[in-house]
Formats: structure tokens, sequence, C-alpha cells
């Protein structure tokens, strides 16, 4: 068996398309075909390795999850999905390479990280904001549309309480996020933002700091809901988070910026809010660009909500000065706390 | 003297972790009875020319060969518990650390582990404080998103850059799954335990402050794995500078290092028995 290839099959009764090659419902693109299986799991199957001379069985690889690798693994357990959207370098790779980040730090947001299946895949979203890059300044891989919605896994433990929880979070290219605002068709191919618990909204807080941009950049984010909301992608059924990216350039703004960011708040909500099932604002510095803000800043706020199954009512827009105090003390504290429990 | 199952464990970590030193000082203690072990050997193996070789090196304060894919072996030992009169067979095969690594960088795994691990009753981590390998991020300066490809002249990724404890918690994942994920228990040895007395701190928070990632992983798995650290000098010191203070020792047995349950003893055998008790 080799590495990269990975077998198709069907779990629907009657056809044989791993045989045939034939969709017997016609799916085309074959993709959209939801008995159509790409396992990730362990093949058992030997394989003569030249170099060692010994029978290998091939691991899986670890990168980033197909939308058929994803929905296998929803369908076999229960799953929460989160579905990260915006243009291009609003910094949503970055906002979850830093949810990475902070767990190789220390348990975050009330988490233990209990595992991954996209190890690999995380690592190489992290590569270029690591020393190892060799880069002069950190900065993330402009994901690449052609592969479509990828799905980061991650197992997590509730630090207080035990609870488990399976969580797929979906990055995508602001391309096809476009694409789906410009074409009903379009829109068609993203029909797994259906199936997330959460669409996750950024706002290039760069872009809202900028005179010029700042209409264009609130009217994307108004068209994306609505595009989304029409083509019912999202619905009464979503929690939509609305999240400022970039808050420590934002932070840096005069009064302007910040009743820009009131108004836009308000305007969102007001066209938004009754139409799906919650809607919220965050505000985050993924990776700030000064040591003025903390890593990872406001990211365990949003990332709680995620987790949490039941999250409390949304409450009323604030905008707020960065607290330097991070957020990453309290789930240290609340570490120690359980481990001191835990002793005989 | 009653005789329960072969027991098989696995000892798992990367190349230089103290794998082999380890079962080379275990195979002392159990053969050669300097000091009351709680395990011993009441008879001889037939097969014991590999762990007679590599105690040989142990004895002789050189650094432990390298384990090889081509020269792994695996060693079966019957000891018997100095305590309770229990006796029992255990089984260790003594991997190469490439095949460890080969999981991470080739994401392939030998079809003798994949047997082994699915019938192990227990394993040995060996981490190597001197072997870890952080991942640090760029320092806070400008970031920037790379818009257009092969615009920033950057190394591109392999797996190697990945920090060790990532590294090892994909390695221990792929373990727990291959055994099925049935409970099981873990031993975790901190190699060279003696090149960090001096911090004062032990090996359960030395392993939570340096692997955070890899001590979230096991935790998570309260109820399914059981885990226990311990702080291992299997040689007793670093070689060669340490040697003519090793060679000083009463006997070679003395000269190991294990700090468990927050006291400091010789037998190395304690975490084996710990991987046998039920």
């Amino acid at each position: 068996m080799v590495a990269d290839e990975k077998v198709k099959s069907c779990r629907r009764d009657g056809c044989d398309f791993a045989t045939s090659g034939v969709c017997l419902d016609g799916f085309d693109p074959l993709e959209n075909c939801p008995n159509l299986s790409e396992s990730p799991s362990v093949s058992l199957e030997p394989e003569e390795d030249s170099d060692h001379g010994e029978q290998n069985v091939q691991l899986p690889e670890g990168e980033a999850l197909s939308l058929i690798d994803a929905q296998t693994l929803m369908r076999a357990e229960r799953t929460g999905v989160v579905v990260v959207g915006g243009w291009t370098g609003s910094g949503k790779t970055t906002l979850l390479t830093s949810i990475y980040e902070s767990f190789l730090d220390a348990p975050f947001a009330g988490q233990l990280f209990a595992g991954s299946l996209t190890l690999p895949g995380f690592e190489k979203a992290c590569h270029d904001g690591r020393m190892a890059s060799e880069g002069e300044s950190a900065a993330t891989q402009r994901t690449n549309p052609r592969l479509g919605i990828r799905f980061y896994h991650l197992n997590l433990v509730a630090q207080l309480g035990g609870e488990r929880c399976q969580l797929l979070i979906a990055d995508m290219s602001g391309e096809l996020l476009r694409e789906a605002c410009n074409s009903s068709e379009d829109a068609n191919k993203l029909r797994v933002i259906k199936r997330a618990d959460r669409f996750v909204l950024l706002l290039d807080g760069e872009k809202v700091m900028n005179v010029s941009n700042r209409q264009l950049a609130f009217n994307d984010a108004r068209l994306i809901l609505r595009s989304l909301l029409e083509e019912k992608l999202i619905g009464s059924w979503t929690r939509v988070d609305v999240v400022f990216s970039k808050w420590d350039v934002i932070q840096r703004g005069d009064d302007t910026t910040r009743d820009f960011i009131v108004m836009i708040q308000h305007e969102i909500l007001s066209r938004f809010e009754g139409r799906v099932a919650r809607l919220k604002f965050f505000s985050v510095a993924a990776r700030p660009e000064t040591t003025e803000s903390p890593f990872a800043f406001g990211v365990a706020d949003l990332f709680r909500e995620w987790i949490d199954r039941d999250p409390p009512v949304c409450r009323p827009p604030r905008v707020s000065r960065i607290d330097i105090k991070c957020d990453r003390e309290f789930a240290r504290f609340a570490y120690r706390i359980e481990a001191v429990k835990g002793e005989p | 003297m009653s005789v329960s199952e072969p027991s098989s464990f696995l000892l798992i970590g990367f190349r230089g972790s103290g794998k082999t030193t380890f079962l080379a000082a275990v195979w002392h203690l159990l053969e050669a009875q300097e000091i009351p072990s709680a395990l011993f050997a009441p008879t001889l193996q037939p097969d014991r020319e590999h762990l007679n070789s590599i105690r040989r090196h142990w004895l002789l304060l050189e650094p432990t060969t390298r384990t090889t894919l081509r020269d792994m072996q695996t060693v079966s030992v019957k000891v018997e518990d100095r305590e309770s009169g229990t006796g029992a067979s255990i089984v260790i095969p003594d991997f190469s650390g490439e095949v460890f690594l080969m999981q991470w960088e080739e994401r392939e795994v030998l079809q003798d582990y994949v047997k082994l691990a699915q019938l192990s009753s227990g394993s040995v981590l060996f981490v190597h404080p001197y072997q870890l390998k952080p991942g640090p991020r760029i320092p806070p300066r400008s970031a920037a998103v790379n818009n257009k490809e092969g615009e920033r002249d950057s190394v591109p990724w392999k797996p190697e850059f990945a920090p060790t404890q990532v590294q090892i918690v994909d390695i221990l994942q792929t373990y727990l799954r291959l055994a099925e994920n049935r409970p099981t228990r873990l031993a975790v040895v901190i190699s060279a335990w003696d090149l960090i007395i001096d911090e004062k701190i032990t090996p359960d928070s030395w392993f939570t402050v340096r692997l955070p990632l890899l001590a979230q992983f096991l935790a998570a798995r309260e109820g399914t794995l059981e885990v226990k650290y311990f702080g291992v000098s299997a040689q007793g010191g670093e070689l060669p500078g340490d040697k003519a203070k090793l060679e000083k020792a009463r006997n070679p047995s003395e000269r190991i290092y294990v700090f468990e349950d927050g006291k400091r003893h010789s037998d190395l055998t304690t975490v084996l028995r710990w991987l046998m008790t039920d």
C-alpha cells in the first residue's frame, strides 16, 4: 500500500464504486456523496519496506482532514463542528494555530489536550510562525483554496469535571467564501457549514483600523452573513461568533475606531440576531505584533464558547481595552487546583 | 511459587533516551542480586546473550551501543517477587529508537511493533531531559500574512522540526490505538535524573513543566491509563565525566539512582513490579 494512496469505498447498498468507479447516486463532484468514505484509520495491510527489510504498517498521514474524513468521524462519534470563515488574510489559520500553540504551553480555556488526529497538520500550519522556519517575522501560510475545507481535530477533557469533547475546526480559504457570496452554485459547495454548530466570522482588525477600508470590511461581513443565511447554510440552528481579529492593532486606534466597532456590532445585531441561534462578538489578537499583548489574547474566551454546549445568553457588545493579565494564568491556576484536589 | 501468565512490556522512547541502559541495569539487578531488589531472577532463561552483552557495556561504564533496526532483540526473563513469592515471565522487546522516529517522520510502524503493542500489558516511556526539542515561536515584531507563495525565504517544514512532546504524543496515540485503549499502565522514566537532581523537583512536576502537552494528554486519560513517574539514572552518572566516581561504588547496583514517591533508592526493578501489580 502506497503512503499517499487512499482507498475510496461506498457504504451505500448496491453501490460498487470501489470496483467500478461509478457513483450509484450520480453525485458530481464525487466528494458530495455522503456515503463515500476514505478511511483515515490504521490500515493493517503490511507493506514491504525497501530500506529496513521489515514489514511495515502505514499510519494515517495526520494532515488536516478532508471533508470525507471529517464526515466519517462525525458519523462515528459525537463531534462539535466549528467553521471559521473570513476573507483572505483575516487570520483564520493564525487563530487555529494559536489555539494549538496554547495547548503546547499549558491547559487552555479550562480544557486538557487529550489528543488529535491532525498533529502533523497542526505542526505544518504553525511552521511559518516558528523559529525553525528561519523566517524573519512570524507569518502564516495562506490556505490553499484548491484543498477546499480542511478540518483540524482536537480531543479535549474539561479540567474541572472531566467532560470529554471532540472538536473539528474547519479552515477554508477566503476565496471559497467569496465565491460562495457571489454565486449560489459555489455556496452549495460549502454545504458542510450547515452541519456546523458554530460559524465564526473573522473581521480583519487591520482593515477596520484603516479609514479607507473599514466600510468595505463592514460591508463584507454583512454580505457574508446575509449570503450564508439566504443560502440556508446558517440559520436558526447556528451559533455565530463575529470576531474582530488583530485586536492589538485596533487597540492603537482612536475613539473613531472604537465608535465604528460599536456601530458594526449594533448593525450586525439588529440585522441578524433573530435569524441565528445566538450571535456574539469577540476580540482576539491571536499572534500580536508586539509584546504589549499576550500571545492568543482573547482566544481562550472564544474557544471556551466552542466547547460550551449551553453558553449564556448573548450579552450586549462591549469594547474595552486589552487586559494584559492573560487568561492563560487562570488556566494554569485551575490546573493546579485540580492537581491538588487529586492528591491522596 | 505460583507463576502467572507472561507479561509483555513495551519500552517506548527515541534514540538515546535510555531504554537499553535501563534494560542492562535491570538485568544486572535481577541476576546479580547485589541488593534485595523487589524482583529477582530465580533461574536463568535459556537465551540471555543480548542481556549479558548490554550488561557488559554497563558494567564497564561504556556507553551502550545503539540498538539498530537490524539488531533488535526481544528478551524474555523469569522473575520472582521477593515479597510475595509470585513468579512471572516478562517479555520486553528492545526496540530501536528508529522504530519510533519512523512512526512520526515516515508515518509507518513495524509489523512486529503492532503485534507486541496489541499484546502488551503495560509500557515504559523514556524521556531524556537533554534531548527535548522545543518549538519556539518567532518573537513578536512585525507579523504578516504570507500572501504570495514563495515570497518569504523560509525553510520548508520537515517532521523533525516538531517539538519532542508532540512527537511522543503521536507515538503514544498510535500505541494506545493499537492496544485498543484498554486499561493499562504506563511508567514514565525520566532518564539521566542525576543531571537535574539539583533542581529539587519531583519527576511528575518536572514532566508537567517541561512537557505540558504530553502531561495533559496523560492526565486526560485518567481512569483508563494509570501513570507513574520515576526519575532514573540507570548508569548513576554522566559518562565519561563521572566514570572515576562511579567506579568507586561498592557494587554496580548501588550506582543506580531511582527517585520514586519522593524517595531515592537503587532498585530499578520496582518499575517493572509496578507494571505487573494488579
